[in-house]
């Protein structure tokens, strides 16, 4: 028996935990820098004064950033592009990945194979302009749900855990007559509350994140999210933004710094949001108590 | 079951959200690429003056024009100058801005998929690269009858010809009025009160500069006296060229025919100073992989204290340095001379010549061309460079002089001139095709002009030249170019800063220079000077 | 693998083609339920296949895909025949060899300790943070390494504080690999905990309780039970990952190299990137694209057939 203090704890508990605050520490420490210098005073930060704590405290980078009207726009347009993003996302990648958990589902490794062949083999950008635009989606939202409907890596990681799900309960409902669908319905999806939950975390930050089908399927500014709005912060006056010229006024224009980590405080904050708020779904042993009675 | 319900409760709120928000991008929606033009009016007299307003009674065009918007001097879409065009042009511009930061890939996939608007701005790469797909309208047979303002700025500067693809033009070049050019470029810029309080002159040459870098470090053992922003290679196309010699092709004028530098003894001069430097840790040790802020943060804090490159920066970098020691300055020093006593450096030609290019599926391209031809006129780019006249500024016997109550209004701004711009709609970052930095050097610090002037005095003397453009070439050679640059440009980027730090010893320089010629740099040489010969015939 | 409606006897007295009407007819609602995402696989990834073809053309944007010159393999000799493609095919390769040695299993592990860590609140918080930096772009990272390891630089002055000679990390070749890699930990091992802490949860407590019942310390608890149970999720992220060797962001890399360090640096993307042809030479980038392509989709063919004689889980 493993020498147990009094809370039950090992050296490996303690092992374990010091290791998790090193990885606070190493992981936290960079985002802090980036948040602290956004807060400080614009010349200090030319000068490179700010250290471990924030010089000379002033909002006046974040003011600046929100007195723009284009953010605010662009904010409310994000978070409509991945509400509905990511509930297109959850149904058709379960719509996907559920039959082909299934054992029965006749021609189950072609169509397998249908899928997983798109993630090597793919047209490219110019064809898939031309099939939005000829589906008469250019410039309008649904350019930016549709085309990413499904994420074929995380319809994989989808298949896997019906797969894991045992068949006795599949086998009890069809017994009740029920059928595939209703078997999806009421029995696969609450279970699968761990999984969806990862799902919306997943698609909901690449939707929070994207800003290359946003640039070139929309040609309104006012449909515009917010990444794309923030990158042009970010980025400019750059080495290798592509589009970068160094000579006369062009190569003047540099954002101040503390606007520049203002605004990745901005783009990382709301989706940091997110996982606590779905990390109640990632319960233990979730699925436990249906097999038994 | 209460799950179901709260899913089916999310779903129609979203499904509500986005019918919703559709509706009001199809209602803002002015149309994807090409607008169909509200009216066109095909027996309007062709005007040969620039300054004919169109009758009141015709309705306006709307043309959609795509360019590039930067984050610190934002398009709008209904600026004073976009006024003044209707006003002249009877033209609406629908200004589409597109984030910098992206502007490339946005403007290659529409081109990619032959999907341009009616008028998009592009660089001069992008002439060269696509105009023989027909992809942009050749305006050539438009400029006799409806552009002859433009035909007299061209005449002005010829540079511009070189923009031709065999003889034909395919975009409106954007331009300066050199007169009232602020004149820019790359310049050494010191530390003048260091100099001041370790009792040094001023450096003459390189040498002088050299020693004086020298006393900097050993009175300021911590800093890093030197530092350079973009690596090497950005620093070495203007320094190898103060040093004599060049870097990758150059126009060599003592020769009058272009050289791939590197090859060239005279490019030694430059590698062996920096080398020197670095070995001393007089250049900042990380010049190579430097980025833009930490760069500014160097001099903005005074761990570096020379610095050569674009001398605009130094406003900034003084307002910084002033906050915490008021005598601290950077001051621009007059060209160094190199090894052999001989000064030249480069300085840029501000006409930038990017374009702005018409669709080939424009209709009635004629009267776009006559809007841009309005711009070209002196009515035009006033307007487009100052606003509206009397309101914006004033014109007193020829000179232009800004509005003051428009200064006050942004004299607080994080930077005034782009602020103002931006609100105007005007310069080089909106929509002008004819620029002047009058605006520039009547907001910015009294320094600017001063030093904008002392290169201008250099100009005059022959000792700053402006870059010039590369020549025009055929199909083929710009085949061939694309490869041999590609593969002669590895090589270089893979030894230059072997060579400064040292990792390759300096005696190699010599056989550096044959392998780059044998792997393609005197073909590279042979291209260059074919076309440049045609040129000038 | 006996399913409900493959009744041996029933095939014998009804023949092959009964059988098949069987099968469709059990699948009935999957396959209502497939149609959708069927058909967006159909029109968004099929039908823009087809644009492949400009790989074999000389690519005119304005004649299209249909009328633009034909070159047949002009473009792949092209590229097959310069040495230094060799050498970025090399490097691209070991980066994604690194990668699946280090890269890989790093997420698993933390997922595994985390999944030990007694204190629900401590634990939430770990994971919050860890997986902070996957967040930032890339362009704030690239930033964030050019800065900690210049040569007077963070890094540089904890090896000075210990006795050790600064170090030139940007602009040596050997050290490249080594950035990129412990970077790429860096950014996305919080990131990849979720799936595998997600799998986690999903393994019965049960057994846990009978491992401890047999003696097993916490090591082995992991081993045989933990581990186990999510070895289904790491086969099929192992076999996705597979489909990515040939390729490698190459926008880090774009942000992190220079000359010096090209030699182990520079991979195919950035190489056609600095050509000018992704913007502009539109064939020779598609044919590149589509040699990686046929290249990494060979390895996954492969691998999957590996795994599937092993017993374990398979792509298809």
């Amino acid at each position: 028996m493993k020498r147990l203090n009094a809370r039950g704890h090992t050296a490996f508990d303690y092992v374990n935990v010091l290791l998790m605050l090193g990885v606070i520490f190493v992981m936290l420490y960079p985002i802090y820098y980036m948040a602290i210098v956004s807060i400080s005073n614009g010349t200090s930060v030319a000068r490179g004064e700010v250290g471990f704590l924030p010089v000379k405290i002033t909002w006046k980078a974040y003011e600046i950033i929100f007195s723009d009207a284009p953010i605010v726009t662009a904010y409310k347009n994000t978070i409509v592009y991945t509400a509905l993003g990511v509930f297109i996302n959850l149904l058709m990648t379960s719509l996907c990945a559920y039959p082909l958990s299934r054992k029965e589902f006749y021609g189950k490794t072609f169509f397998s194979l249908f899928v997983v062949f798109t993630m090597f083999f793919d047209g490219g950008m110019i064809p898939r302009f031309l099939v939005v635009n000829g589906l008469g989606m250019l410039d309008t939202l649904w350019a930016i749900v549709i085309p990413t409907a499904i994420n074929v890596f995380y319809m994989m990681m989808m298949r896997t855990f019906f797969q894991a799900i045992p068949e006795a309960l599949h086998e009890s409902a069809f017994i009740d007559g029920a059928n595939d669908w209703t078997v999806f319905r009421k029995i696969v999806i609450p279970l699968s509350a761990p999984l969806l939950a990862t799902m919306t975390l997943f698609y909901a930050v690449s939707h929070w994140n994207s800003y290359f089908p946003a640039l070139i399927y929309l040609n309104d500014n006012a449909l515009y999210p917010i990444q794309i709005i923030l990158r042009n912060i970010v980025i400019q006056g750059d080495v290798a933004s592509q589009s970068t010229e160094t000579n006369g006024v062009m190569g003047t224009l540099v954002v101040d710094q503390n606007i520049k980590y203002a605004v990745v405080i901005i783009a990382i904050l709301p989706i940091l949001l997110l996982y606590p708020f779905l990390q109640k779904y990632f319960v233990k042993g979730a699925m436990v108590g249906s097999l038994k009675g | 079951m209460g799950k179901n319900k709260w899913l089916i409760s999310i779903v129609a709120v979203f499904m509500l959200a986005a019918v919703v928000l559709s509706a009001c991008s199809s209602a803002n929606n002015g149309g994807a690429s090409s607008s169909p033009p509200a009216s066109s009016d095909p027996s309007k007299p062709a005007s040969g003056a620039s300054q004919t307003p169109s009758e009141p009674a015709a309705p306006a065009r709307t043309i959609t024009v795509m360019r590039s918007d930067t984050a610190i001097q934002p398009l709008l879409k209904d600026s004073p100058a976009l006024q003044e065009i209707m006003k002249h042009t009877n033209t609406k511009i629908n200004i589409q801005g597109v984030p910098e930061s992206d502007y490339d890939a946005k403007k290659n996939t529409l081109i990619a998929t032959n999907n341009i608007p009616d008028v998009m701005f592009v660089k001069k790469a992008d002439i060269i690269t696509y105009a023989n797909t027909g992809i942009f309208l050749d305006l050539t047979p438009y400029l006799d009858e409806y552009a002859p303002n433009l035909k007299k700025r061209i005449e002005a500067d010829p540079e511009a010809n070189k923009l031709k693809i065999d003889g034909k033009l395919y975009g409106f070049p954007i331009m300066a009025n050199k007169e009232a050019a602020a004149n820019v470029g790359n310049f050494p810029m010191i530390r003048t009160d260091i100099l001041k309080e370790l009792s040094l002159n001023a450096p003459t040459t390189f040498d002088e500069l050299y020693e004086v870098l020298k006393s900097f470090k050993k009175a300021y053992p911590d800093s890093y006296p030197w530092s350079f922003r973009n690596g090497s290679e950005y620093n070495l196309r203007f320094l190898s060229y103060a040093f004599g010699g060049g870097f990758s092709i150059y126009y060599e004028p003592k020769e009058d025919k272009y050289i791939y530098g590197p090859t060239r003894s005279e490019f030694k001069d430059s590698i062996a100073f920096l080398n020197k430097l670095y070995k001393e840790k007089l250049l900042d040790p990380n010049f190579s992989t430097l980025t833009v802020q930490q760069w500014q943060q160097n001099l903005s804090s005074g761990k570096s204290l020379f610095f050569y490159d674009n001398y605009t920066f130094a406003t900034n970098f003084n307002m910084a340095l002033q906050e915490v020691n008021p005598e601290a300055k950077f001051d621009m020093l007059p060209v160094l001379a190199d090894m052999n006593g001989n000064k030249r450096n480069y300085m840029d030609n501000p006409s930038s010549f990017n374009s702005y290019v018409i669709s080939n599926k424009a209709e009635h391209p004629e009267e776009i061309v006559k809007m841009f031809d309005w711009m070209y006129s002196d009515e035009g780019a006033e307007a487009t460079n100052f606003g509206t006249l009397g309101e914006h500024y004033t014109k007193d016997g020829g000179k232009i002089a800004i509005d003051s109550g428009l200064l006050d209004q942004f004299k607080d701004k994080q930077d005034p001139y782009r602020a103002m711009q931006s609100h105007l709609g005007t310069g080089l970052l909106s929509f002008a095709v004819m620029t002047d930095d009058t605006p520039m050097l009547t907001i910015s610090p009294e320094q600017l002009k001063v030093w904008s002037d002392t290169v201008k005095g250099q100009k005059d003397q022959g000792i700053v030249v402006e870059k010039p453009l590369d020549p025009p070439f055929t199909d083929d050679e710009r085949e061939q170019l694309k490869q041999l640059n590609s593969k002669v440009g590895t090589i270089v980027t893979q030894n230059i800063d072997k060579f400064i730090l040292g990792t390759r010893p300096l005696s190699d320089l010599d056989k550096f220079g044959k392998e780059l010629a044998d792997s393609g740099a005197t073909e590279i040489e042979k291209i260059y000077n074919d076309a440049w010969a045609r040129m000038k015939s | 693998m006996l399913n409900v409606g493959d009744d041996p006897t029933t095939q014998a007295e009804a023949g092959g083609e009964n059988v098949l009407r069987r099968r469709l007819v059990r699948s009935k609602y999957l396959y209502m339920m497939f149609f959708l995402p069927f058909m967006y696989f159909l029109v968004f990834h099929y039908v823009p296949m087809f644009g492949n073809v400009i790989a074999f053309q000389n690519y005119n944007v304005v004649t299209g895909f249909i009328k633009s010159p034909f070159v047949g393999v002009a473009h792949f000799k092209e590229f097959l025949a310069d040495p230094y493609f060799w050498k970025l095919l090399r490097n691209t390769l070991l980066l994604n060899v690194y990668g699946a040695i280090f890269s890989f299993p790093a997420p698993i592990v933390l997922a595994l300790l985390l999944n030990e860590l007694r204190l629900q609140l401590f634990k939430r918080f770990v994971q919050s943070v860890a997986y902070l930096p996957h967040f930032l772009s890339t362009v704030v990272v690239s930033g964030m390494i050019v800065n900690y390891l210049a040569y007077d630089g963070v890094v540089n002055r904890i090896i000075e504080q210990l006795g050790g000679e600064q170090i030139q990390f940007m602009n040596d070749p050997s050290w490249f690999r080594t950035i990129y890699i412990v970077s790429d930990i860096w950014q996305q091992v919080g990131w990849g905990t979720i799936i595998y802490l997600a799998a986690l949860t999903g393994i019965d407590p049960q057994l846990y309780e009978a491992a401890r019942m047999d003696g097993a310390g916490r090591f082995k608890q992991i081993r045989h039970v933990a581990l186990p149970g999510i070895v289904p999720v790491i086969t099929i992220l192992f076999l996705l990952n597979i489909g990515n060797f040939l390729t490698v962001g190459y926008e880090k890399i774009l942000l992190l190299y220079n000359g010096s360090t090209y030699e182990t640096a520079d991979v195919i993307q950035t190489f056609v990137y600095r050509r000018g042809l992704l913007g502009s030479d539109l064939s020779f980038a598609s044919a590149v694209g589509m040699f990686q392509s046929v290249i990494a989709f060979i390895l996954v063919v492969g691998a999957n057939r590996l795994t599937k004689r092993l017993g374990g889980t398979a792509l298809w």
